[in-house]
């Protein structure tokens, strides 16, 4: 395989995250706008507070009156899983200190998903850049656009979410088969076990509370099936 | 640009500092640097989460729809080992929006 970079295999990479994750940049940019923020605010929001999942819940917080300070410990639990996922990534991407912050600010769910233990470095800045880029320019004409999108229009563009959902299920099993070629009878079986696990913990702790908990248990029970397997 | 928007920039920036900008800087933990396997099975752990978390909470908050369109993509991937992730994702959203809109 070839390591070196290519920004057209990059962009070729990225496209379905683009074309999943634009849309709902899109609509944030709308309900930013809504919410009466200027299309500075807004473009600096997802710039400096890159976070999707965050930025969305951040607005619904304000909806309900809910205070700064809980806010920030409503929005920090829920994006505590980027604790792991920052510490799997940050080994690959050396360099100077400003590279590494800004490749580890840039980080999401969608490009961790796609991040493999092969990518270069200039691959996995270049990835990252390139959805931190298009879901900037996707909340920029949300505001920019706001005032073309009826009411009723919005509030159904919030179902484009499953999109972006159904992407990150479908990254997740194409990980898991590569665990299970690598691990075949044992790998299946941990996997299983670390669905089920996880699945309880949702249900049991919550959507919010679930992950470091998940996350270890799923850790945990694949470990043990890739135990003293060659 | 508003108080409240300065405060929400710099609530999710501290947000992004401490779960995304300290891990990454900061030295691993020694009992995380001695295992190889921490690299190779961490992200599939981070994923399995994040589809599960994708898969139940879209379930929760449109169940036909949302059991419709993960039961497409889940059917394809199964058929199919060499699946295209485009045309997967494409067929999903089809089948979820299909059932939203004869619903």
């Amino acid at each position: 395989m070839d390591h070196r970079f290519s920004l057209h295999r990059n962009v070729q990479q990225v496209l379905p995250l683009i074309l999943s994750l634009t849309p709902i940049g899109f609509l944030f940019g709308i309900v930013a706008a809504r919410h009466d923020w200027s299309l500075a605010g807004a473009a600096l929001l997802s710039i400096l507070g890159f976070s999707g999942s965050g930025q969305f819940v951040l607005f619904s917080l304000k909806d309900q009156n809910v205070g700064w300070l809980l806010s920030f410990g409503i929005i920090l639990l829920i994006n505590m899983r980027y604790i792991p996922m920052s510490i799997a990534a940050a080994r690959p991407v050396k360099g100077s200190f400003l590279t590494r912050l800004m490749a580890a600010h840039c980080l999401c769910d969608e490009v961790f998903a796609i991040e493999r233990p092969e990518t270069s470095k200039w691959d996995r800045i270049a990835c990252r850049l390139l959805i931190a880029l298009c879901w900037t320019l996707g909340t920029i004409a949300g505001v920019v656009c706001v005032d073309l999108i009826p009411e009723s229009v919005a509030e159904k563009l919030g179902r484009i979410s499953f999109p972006a959902s159904a992407l990150l299920t479908l990254l997740a099993l194409l990980r898991a088969r590569d665990f299970t070629t690598l691990f075949p009878v044992r790998g299946k079986l941990g996997l299983l076990a670390a669905i089920l696990a996880s699945a309880v913990l949702y249900f049991v702790l919550g959507p919010r509370l679930f992950w470091l908990p998940g996350i270890a248990a799923s850790f945990l029970l694949l470990s043990l099936s890739a135990k003293n397997v060659p | 640009m508003s108080r409240e928007e300065i405060l929400g920039i710099v609530l999710l920036m501290c947000v992004s500092l401490i779960v995304r900008i300290v891990p990454a800087l900061a030295p691993l933990p020694a009992f995380l640097s001695k295992q190889d396997k921490w690299e190779k099975i961490a992200p599939i752990a981070v994923l399995l989460n994040l589809g599960i978390y994708c898969t139940l909470s879209e379930i929760q908050s449109q169940p036909l729809p949302a059991s419709i369109g993960m039961a497409v993509l889940a059917a394809l991937f199964l058929a199919f080992r060499r699946c295209s992730i485009l045309l997967t994702l494409g067929l999903a959203s089809l089948a979820f929006f299909a059932t939203v809109m004869l619903r």
